[in-house]
């Protein structure tokens, strides 16, 4: 372990999150919006959602810098890894072993996907709303 | 194949997207600000865990909504799983949402609820500014 508090960790990954919103290519918002910490275990775990991690030979650069900004800014002897996710029930988890490998841990079920019935009428009437009526 | 859509079509999908997103805008921050935040746990001994051990971040469900169009009439809202049996913080039948008060439908989780109390104005809006845009060319 660090001589960091947690407390005192937990600032910096605020604010690798930070800078990770603040410079990560927006189309939607989809990715900015993903990008957020989490501590389990005395583990900090930065999420995003699975294409920030692509796009590095486009003109735009990299999706999103988040595992850039954790290995430059996250002090040595903190344990951390990326969780990537995705809407399609599926997320998929990369770990950092002792001797700096990366590995794919496991794919669990997090995300979830619902719709109401509300959603549902919005849809069905945008649908008929355009049709030529007989 | 998909059928090719009129001119007409594509225009009405447009002010469809555009809405949509600013439903999207409004759920995400109503369900950021109501759903639930668990409170980071330290433990004081060491009968459980080691002292000073930080077991549970609270926030992961409030980072988590998010939204995203799938096609131009499609939103698709999400959030992590056990968001399904989170009920809006607050009292079990009123909570107060940006300074008013709103009245909790039982059941329902909070983005759940988030989605109930915008979508009607988006209906409303997507309709009328769709006629209005196919009887600009004509005189009333």
């Amino acid at each position: 372990m660090s001589m960091l508090s947690t407390t005192e960790i937990r600032v910096i990954a605020q604010k690798i999150v930070n800078l990770s919103k603040a410079s990560s290519n927006i189309d939607t918002g989809f990715l900015r919006r993903s990008i957020s910490y989490t501590v389990e275990q005395n583990v900090f775990i930065f999420v995003e959602v699975f294409y920030g991690q692509f796009g590095a030979d486009r003109p735009s650069g990299i999706n999103s810098k988040l595992e850039a900004n954790a290995k430059r800014l996250m002090p040595s002897g903190v344990k951390w890894r990326m969780r990537y996710t995705d809407i399609n029930r599926s997320v998929l988890e990369e770990g950092r072993v002792q001797t700096g490998r990366n590995s794919i841990n496991k794919i669990t079920d997090i995300i979830g996907r619902q719709s109401t019935t509300a959603v549902t009428a919005l849809i069905n009437k945008i649908k008929g709303f355009g049709k030529k009526k007989d | 194949m998909a059928k090719r859509r009129t001119r007409d079509q594509i225009d009405a999908d447009k002010i469809i997207r555009a809405q949509l997103m600013d439903l999207g805008e409004k759920i995400y921050q109503q369900a950021r600000e109501s759903s639930r935040v668990a409170e980071d746990l330290y433990y004081l001994t060491d009968r459980v865990e080691p002292k000073g051990t930080l077991r549970k971040a609270g926030g992961t469900l409030r980072d988590s909504v998010n939204y995203k169009p799938l096609t131009d009439t499609v939103l698709l809202v999400a959030q992590v799983e056990y968001g399904k049996w989170n009920y809006p913080k607050g009292d079990n039948t009123k909570r107060t949402y940006s300074g008013k008060e709103i009245i909790m439908t039982p059941g329902m989780n909070a983005l759940q609820q988030a989605i109930n109390d915008n979508i009607d104005e988006t209906i409303n809006l997507v309709v009328t500014e769709i006629i209005e845009q196919i009887t600009q060319n004509y005189d009333s």
